[in-house]
C-alpha cells in the first residue's frame, strides 16, 4: 500500500550510487527509494497504481543514453514513461506527477537538483489543495 | 453492401486451396435473424456452410493466437490457417504478424471487398421492435416485422460506428487475396472527419471537463473484461497482470468502484496503445455501452504524431516502442 504525501524514486545500479542514496536520505525525508537492476525493468503500471493510491509522485532515475549496463534498457523505458506519462494525461491526471531523470552513477549534483524542483513542484500542487 | 458474388468466390477460392490438416476461420448464419456467428471448419464438407454479407462485424483475428499456443500443437505443425476478413480485420493480421504473435507462413489471409457492416442490434433500434427475417438486397436490409410486414432500411442508415469514417477502409500492404466487387450503394466518405470529432482531441476541455466525461463513462463499467476478452491486440492472455493467480495481494481488486475502473483501463489503453487498429470490437461487445473509442483515437493519434507509426500498416514495421537505434536521444 502506497502512503500518502511520499515520493516514490525507483533507481538503478545502487551500488554505485551509495553517495546518492546518502544524500537523498539526509535531504528529503519524503523520497522512498526503491532499487531496481536496470531502469528498463521498470514497470509503469507500478507508477498508475502508486499514484491511484494517492502516492504525491514517482521518479524513474536511470543512466544516460549508452551508459546502460545492459545496453538498451533506458530506451526501452524511455519509450514505456512516455507512453504512461500521455495515458495519465489521458485519463484526466497531472501527467508531471510521474518523471524520468537520465543521469550516470558519477552525476549527483543534477540528481539532487531535479528531485529539489519536483519536489517543490508537488508542494505547490499540495498547497493549490489539487489531488490526483 | 457486400454482395452474393464475393461470398461465392471466397467460397470457390478456400475449395481450391484447403488441405487436410488446415482450418478455416469465417463466419456462417446462426439461425438467430440478423447474426452472424464465426465458424471454425476443419474438413472439406463444411466449406458450404460459409456465408459473407454485411452482418458479418466479428474480427476473427482474435482466434488467430490461440492456434499457436501449446494446446493447438498438431495446427502448429502441420497445415495452414486461412481466414477471411474485411478490411479493418486484415489490418489486426498484419499488427500481430509484425508483434511476431503469428507466423507469417501459417497464415492465408482472404480479404474482401467492404462497405459498412451493421449489427441486429442496430437494425432493432431502427425498426423499435421484434423481427423475424433479414434479407439484403439492392443496398437495402428488408427486414420482416412480427406481424408479417416488411420495412426496407437504407445501408447507410445502420452502419457501425466505425464504418461511418473511411479511415479503416484501406488496405495493408500485406495479404494473400483480396475480392472486389461490392453491390450498389454509397460508398463510405474516405476524406469524413469524424476522428477529429472526439472530446480528447478538440484540446478546448479543461482538465477537469474533461475528468468528468472520463468519470461519468468509466462509472458504468462493471469490469467483466468482455473488452480486454475479444480484443487482438491485447495478447497476454493467462499472463494478463489482473488475473494473475500466483500473486499473494492481487494487482486489482476485485471490488468495482471508479478508482480500480480507471486504473484496470489506464493499463489496458497503456498496453495496447502501440498496437491498437480501432477495429472497433471493444466497444461492440461492451454490455455498459462505454464509449471506449474516444480514448482509443486520442491515443492512436498520439502514437502516430510522436513515433510516425500508424498500426496495422505493414507487416514488416515493428512496434516503434521496440524499434530504437542505439545512440539515439532520450526525449
Amino acid at each position: 500500500m502506497a502512503k500518502q504525501d511520499l515520493i516514490y524514486l525507483f533507481l538503478c545500479r545502487a551500488d554505485k550510487r551509495k553517495k546518492l542514496l546518502t544524500e537523498i536520505e539526509k535531504k528529503f525525508p519524503n523520497i522512498q527509494t526503491i532499487n531496481i537492476h536496470c531502469a528498463g525493468r521498470f514497470n509503469p503500471i507500478l507508477a498508475f497504481k502508486l499514484l491511484q493510491q494517492k502516492a504525491a509522485g514517482v521518479i524513474l532515475l536511470g543512466c544516460d543514453t549508452g551508459d546502460c549496463h545492459y545496453r538498451e534498457g533506458n530506451l526501452f523505458s524511455e519509450r514505456r514513461i512516455f507512453l504512461a506519462r500521455e495515458t495519465l494525461h489521458g485519463f484526466g491526471m497531472d501527467r508531471n506527477r510521474l518523471q524520468a531523470l537520465w543521469y550516470n552513477p558519477k552525476q549527483i549534483a543534477p540528481v539532487l537538483e531535479s528531485l529539489e524542483t519536483f519536489t517543490k513542484y508537488i508542494s505547490n500542487l499540495a498547497s493549490k489543495g489539487d489531488s490526483i | 453492401m457486400i454482395s452474393e458474388k464475393i461470398s461465392q468466390q471466397v467460397k470457390n477460392l478456400i475449395q481450391q486451396e484447403f488441405k487436410t490438416g488446415d482450418v478455416i476461420l469465417s463466419y456462417q448464419d446462426s439461425g438467430t435473424p440478423g447474426v452472424m456467428t464465426p465458424i471454425f471448419i476443419h474438413s472439406k464438407e463444411d466449406i458450404g456452410k460459409i456465408l459473407i454479407n454485411s452482418l458479418c462485424v466479428n474480427n476473427l483475428a482474435v482466434y488467430l493466437s490461440s492456434f499457436f499456443q501449446s494446446e493447438y500443437k498438431d495446427i502448429k505443425q502441420k497445415g495452414r490457417i486461412i481466414i477471411t476478413a474485411k478490411p479493418c480485420d486484415a489490418k489486426s493480421v498484419v499488427q500481430m504478424i509484425s508483434d511476431e504473435q503469428i507466423p507469417n507462413e501459417k497464415i492465408l489471409l482472404i480479404v474482401f471487398e467492404c462497405d459498412g457492416v451493421t449489427t441486429s442490434r442496430l437494425i432493432k433500434e431502427k425498426v423499435n421492435q421484434e423481427f423475424s427475417k433479414i434479407d439484403i438486397k439492392d443496398g437495402k436490409y428488408i427486414v420482416t416485422l412480427q406481424d408479417k410486414q416488411s420495412q426496407s432500411i437504407q445501408a447507410e442508415e445502420v452502419r457501425v460506428s466505425k464504418c461511418k469514417d473511411g479511415s479503416l477502409c484501406d488496405l495493408p500492404t500485406y495479404y494473400d487475396y483480396y475480392f472486389v466487387g461490392t453491390e450498389k450503394s454509397s460508398k463510405i466518405d474516405q476524406h469524413s472527419k469524424v476522428m477529429t470529432e472526439t472530446p480528447l482531441l478538440q484540446e478546448r476541455l479543461s482538465r477537469t471537463e474533461f475528468k468528468k466525461i472520463v468519470d461519468t463513462e468509466l462509472e458504468k463499467c462493471i469490469r467483466c473484461y468482455a473488452c480486454r476478452n475479444i480484443c487482438p491486440a491485447c495478447f497476454c492472455s493467462e499472463k494478463c497482470i489482473i488475473d494473475k493467480p500466483k500473486l499473494a495481494v492481487p494487482f486489482l481488486d476485485k471490488e468495482v468502484n471508479l478508482a480500480n475502473n480507471i486504473l484496470f483501463h489506464m493499463i489496458r489503453f497503456n498496453h495496447v496503445a502501440p498496437n491498437c487498429t480501432e477495429c472497433g470490437e471493444c466497444e461492440r461487445v461492451c454490455p455498459q455501452e462505454i464509449k471506449l473509442s474516444i480514448f482509443y483515437h486520442y491515443f492512436n493519434r498520439l502514437v502516430k504524431k510522436e513515433f510516425g507509426f500508424v498500426s496495422g500498416k505493414s507487416d514488416l514495421e515493428r512496434q516503434k516502442l521496440l524499434n530504437y537505434r542505439l545512440g539515439e536521444e532520450l526525449v
